[in-house]
């Protein structure tokens, strides 16, 4: 019997759960485990089939075989990983109404035009988008609060509409909608491939405590937003991000209490990130331990919700278990391996910049002296700038010290932007990553709940064949 | 500041190193060695950072086991990771 190479990584029951590098997964109790690396025979026959179909160990006969699955299994995941398949954002102004405490891109005030994009460069964006991109595209429109430049925003649409065909992309506005008005409306319901993405960080009290909206009161216009949208627009075109901030730690029930009054069945609950603005802003605002207890109870709620027969699906747990359950997903650009940095994202920022990514602006904006940009909408110079190889020859997490042992690596990723903008250089040391910290406590959190509870592998299963 | 020893015949460099790698976020700590055993000074020593460090040394002396037994099939797997992806880039 040939043992094969995996990692382990010690679940709270006691038991441990085994991966592969092409991302297979089982688990052993401690004792069979010892037994495995000691290779003393003493494995009954069921455990042993068991570690044979997930290729943990194989008979000489077959290890040809199981070399190859495994082998073929990470080539495909590499290759996917690698494809080139970004997300297209355009960020026409940086001017915003709100000033929120951990506006991660910074944000320029009213009446401040020197922040907005030229829109003389509208054409030559989308022409770019043509060449780089294939259908459907996916256009994002960030901020500041885009919907100041309402005018803009249409235009680049309609543009859109002319050079890459009215069928062949989405297009999303990330927008408070503190601004939504009849024009609006009347736009986005012409055009049924336009959707909104609203931050909705809690109750009234929380959101309004981040989101600080001196003309008037920030909650009340996301929700009358969300009801207008979902009222004359119909469902499905506004999703939301909630970033926990300190304040929601104590409430998560609040946070499902706003959704479900607003008849939302989707949610996207994130943690804080450290990157550039929000962490100069904010100070440390709790501990991963503290995270840690908010989702779980989140999670009995959302249990509970869903067994009683109300659908209600958390995203970022969806994403998590779609990386362990299917190795080759590689849709979600914050959770790969190289990193998404360029293969997932192209910015063309306010200024005519662009950039790999929205992290890649923020931190051009937090480290003005280094140039994060791939040149501008002008001049753009993909292969220029030696910084995103470096960047992108070192996000390999399979090398990387502190996931090479880690039974996680084959469903993580990397975030050298984050690396930079807290310890200075892109891999970072594991141990005091919070990106590391969070990821690896998700998907721990998750192979544990779904394992082990009925209840969660019924929702997660539920969620999976939407 | 709290010293603690190791034998090098019962743990390796590398099975030190990697388990202080992740001790890092609970305490500074710093390594020296002589001919027998390894010193290892911790800035903060608690009963967790005690428990933590144990835990660690343990998983890596089995991941080291497990290491040494599957060396030869991880350079198989990864020349054929490699020989798949080049021969994919080449379409």
């Amino acid at each position: 019997m040939n043992l094969l190479p995996f990692n382990f990584e010690r679940l709270d029951n006691g038991d441990y759960f085994l991966t592969n590098c092409a991302g297979y997964f089982t688990t052993l109790s401690k004792e069979s485990l010892l037994h495995l690396v000691d290779d003393d025979n003493e494995l009954s026959s069921e455990v042993l089939t068991k570690l044979k179909q997930g290729f943990f160990v194989s008979k000489e006969d077959s290890y040809e075989s199981a070399v190859g699955a495994i082998s073929s299994g990470l080539a495909k995941k590499i290759s996917g990983e690698l494809a080139f398949n970004p997300c297209f954002m355009i960020v026409p102004t940086l001017q915003c109404d709100h000033s929120c405490k951990y506006c991660q891109v910074s944000r320029a005030p009213l009446g401040q035009s020197q922040f907005d994009l030229d829109q003389q460069s509208i054409p030559e964006i989308v022409d770019m988008i043509k060449k780089l991109g294939s259908p459907p595209y996916k256009i994002e429109i960030q901020g500041g609060e885009p919907l100041v430049r309402f005018d803009l925003v249409e235009q680049i649409h309609s543009e859109a509409i002319n050079k890459l065909g009215k069928n062949n992309f989405e297009f999303v506005v990330a927008t408070s909608l503190s601004l939504l008005d009849e024009d609006v409306l009347l736009w986005a319901k012409a055009n049924d491939n336009v959707c909104f993405s609203v931050s909705l960080d809690g109750d009234e009290v929380v959101h309004n405590s981040n989101r600080i909206l001196h003309s008037g009161n920030s909650f009340d216009l996301a929700i009358r937003g969300i009801r207008i949208i979902n009222e004359t627009l119909g469902p499905g075109r506004v999703a939301t991000v909630t970033t926990v901030t300190k304040s929601l730690l104590n409430s998560p029930q609040s946070i499902i209490d706003v959704h479900l009054n607003l008849d939302l069945h989707d949610m996207f609950v994130r943690p804080i990130s450290p990157y550039g603005f929000a962490s100069k802003n904010v100070k440390v605002e709790y501990t991963q331990s503290d995270y840690e207890v908010f989702y779980r109870t989140l999670w009995d709620l959302l249990k509970s919700i869903n067994s009683g027969g109300e659908r209600l699906v958390e995203h970022s747990a969806l994403i998590h278990a779609t990386r362990i359950l299917n190795p080759n997903y590689s849709q979600y650009a914050d959770l790969k391996s190289p990193s998404g940095l360029l293969l997932n994202c192209i910015l063309f920022n306010f200024d005519g910049k662009i950039f790999g990514s929205d992290e890649a602006r923020m931190l051009q904006r937090v480290l003005p002296s280094v140039d994060f940009s791939i040149g501008t909408i002008k001049e753009p110079k993909m292969l220029v700038n030696e910084l995103h190889t470096r960047i992108l020859q070192d996000s390999f997490n399979l090398v990387h010290v502190g996931c090479e042992t880690c039974a996680f690596q084959p469903y993580c990723g990397t975030d050298p932007c984050q690396n930079i903008s807290v310890q200075g250089e892109p891999v970072g040391d594991k141990s005091k990553s919070a990106y590391c910290g969070y990821h690896k406590n998700m998907f721990k959190f998750l192979v544990q709940e779904y394992l082990y509870d009925g209840v969660t592998k019924n929702m997660i299963d539920g969620w999976l064949n939407d | 500041m709290k010293e603690y020893h190791l034998l090098k015949s019962s743990y390796t460099e590398w099975v030190v190193r990697n388990s202080l790698y992740w001790i890092s976020s609970m305490s500074a700590w710093s390594l020296e060695d002589d001919e027998t055993r390894w010193t290892v000074h911790f800035k903060v020593y608690s009963e967790d950072v005690a428990q933590e460090f144990s835990r660690l040394l343990n998983d890596y002396c089995l991941r080291e086991k497990l290491n040494n037994k599957t060396v030869v099939h991880r350079d198989a797997i990864a020349k054929n990771v490699l020989s798949s992806i080049h021969n994919r880039l080449k379409k």
